[in-house]
């Protein structure tokens, strides 16, 4: 564990590239927060330059948004930063529309980011309790795809639940 | 951005993805609508792997029955892959006889790797007092039926109940009959309706029939948790005593307890993670939210005063 010491003073920096040409610098601590950043650090090794052409910069920038708080927040390992997290994160999906939250999710969800992804999907969990069908169809802009009847048929197998 | 507006479309994201999602919505609201949405939802719904966590808590704003119906949906979609249930404060009689049914009729598909946490917290004050003997006494009518599977398999880990009132009895010959419980909860919701009519007596050993109990017949216990529980200091002294291997122990709001002398010292000596009575009880979520927690539970002390 401490023999790892002298690795961690020089920090490596990689340039992600997104999907619409921007370039991110991070610290490697940082993106290999990532799995996937993670993955083709150890794979490629020397290589610097990682394209990312599944997200696009915007999102990517959130993304790495995210991994550097959580990173930094990290650094100083007392039990107090649990609390910081939490609330920085309580922050970071308050406000988020739906748009951006569902583009979000999918770049987390390419990337590997495990924690990020469950901090989302809680956020649109949340979205959903409470509401009923319609009003998360509309919520959501899903579309029914049922066949007629088909959603007729369901509902009464379900209507115990509702007696 | 009119591009990404276009692009949006919630039913392609991953499957893996919206299966999280759908789990963290929770098997109330995916049984009550989410799964009703689309045909892609309604698939994910129907597979017994989503059902493998059944956590049927909420805010106290649905009825019983409802509930009840609610878990036997769940429990049935589980296809015997659930396990971990939780039904805080709706269970009652006949929802245990139901579950402790169909778990007859899931052993069959467990395997070695599969470990079993049966989480009955909750059953709260409206339970009858002899549900709980009734749950133990399917207990003992498994044992012998399953009595292999009970050797070979871990099939009992945790156990986490959730009650004011209740027999100690149960937990006589728990450990043989699982042997492989290590995680044991006791906790009591409405701690502070402990509180007796002045004319009532109060025996030292009635408030430590319970750690008296998990002490003599739990000595494997890894983890225990009694918050609420109105044990003295006879009380954990004999805990300390006989399970020798106890790693954490939560005594939150056992406020019969001194732990000021020597007894306090053994404690925060021998026991690794330990909560005291007036630790903080804020992240026990639904199993703490007692509305009685603005008036502090009375002690022995106090009691005797009156």
């Amino acid at each position: 564990m401490s023999s790892s010491s002298t690795t961690t003073t020089t920090t490596r920096l990689l340039m992600l590239k997104a999907s619409d040409g921007v370039t991110f610098e991070v610290e490697e601590a940082v993106a290999t927060k990532l799995g996937a950043i993670n993955n083709m650090v150890e794979e490629e090794g020397s290589e610097d330059l990682i394209c990312l052409p599944n997200v696009n910069g915007k999102f990517l920038g959130m993304v790495l948004e995210w991994c550097k708080k959580h990173a930094n927040n990290n650094t100083n390992s007392d039990k107090g930063n649990d609390e910081v997290n939490k609330w920085w994160d309580k922050e970071f999906v308050m406000d988020l529309d739906q748009n951006t939250l569902y583009h979000l999710l999918m770049a987390a969800d390419y990337l590997s980011g495990t924690e990020l992804v469950d901090l989302l999907t809680e956020k649109v969990a949340s979205m959903i309790r409470g509401k009923k069908v319609e009003e998360i169809r509309e919520t959501f802009k899903i579309k029914s795809d049922f066949l007629p009847g088909q959603e007729e048929e369901i509902r009464k197998k379900n209507s115990w639940a509702f007696e | 951005m009119a591009e990404e507006q276009q692009k949006r479309n919630w039913e392609e994201l991953p499957r893996e993805v919206t299966e999280l999602i759908l789990s963290k919505v929770g098997p109330i609201y995916v049984l009550m609508s989410a799964q009703d949405v689309c045909k892609k939802w309604y698939r994910i719904c129907q597979d017994p792997l989503q059902w493998r966590t059944i956590d049927l808590r909420n805010n106290n704003d649905m009825r019983d029955s409802f509930l009840r119906s609610l878990c036997c949906e769940a429990v049935d979609r589980s296809a015997g892959q659930v396990v971990d249930i939780n039904v805080e404060y709706f269970g009652d009689d006949d929802l245990l006889e139901g579950m402790s049914q169909l778990e007859l009729e899931i052993s069959e598909l467990r395997t070695e790797l599969f470990s079993f946490k049966y989480n009955l917290s909750g059953m709260s004050n409206r339970l009858s007092s002899n549900a709980f003997d009734m749950f133990f006494a399917y207990s003992t009518f498994r044992t012998r039926y399953w009595l292999k599977p009970l050797k070979n398999f871990p099939l009992l880990e945790e156990l986490v109940l959730t009650l004011d009132n209740f027999s100690s009895r149960c937990f006589i010959d728990l450990q043989s009959r699982c042997p492989h419980l290590r995680t044991l909860k006791v906790n009591r919701q409405g701690y502070n309706t402990d509180v007796q009519p002045p004319d009532h007596e109060v025996t030292e050993a009635s408030y430590n029939d319970v750690s008296l109990t998990i002490a003599h017949f739990l000595p494997e216990l890894r983890h225990l948790q009694l918050i609420g529980n109105p044990m003295t200091n006879m009380g954990l002294e004999a805990i300390l005593d006989r399970c020798r291997q106890l790693e954490s122990l939560d005594l939150r709001r056992c406020l019969n307890l001194n732990l000021e002398g020597e007894l306090g010292i053994m404690c925060r000596e021998n026991i690794r993670h330990l909560r005291l009575p007036h630790d903080s009880i804020e992240d026990l979520g639904y199993a703490a939210a007692s509305p009685n927690e603005a008036h502090p539970p009375s002690s022995i002390n106090e009691l005797e005063n009156t």
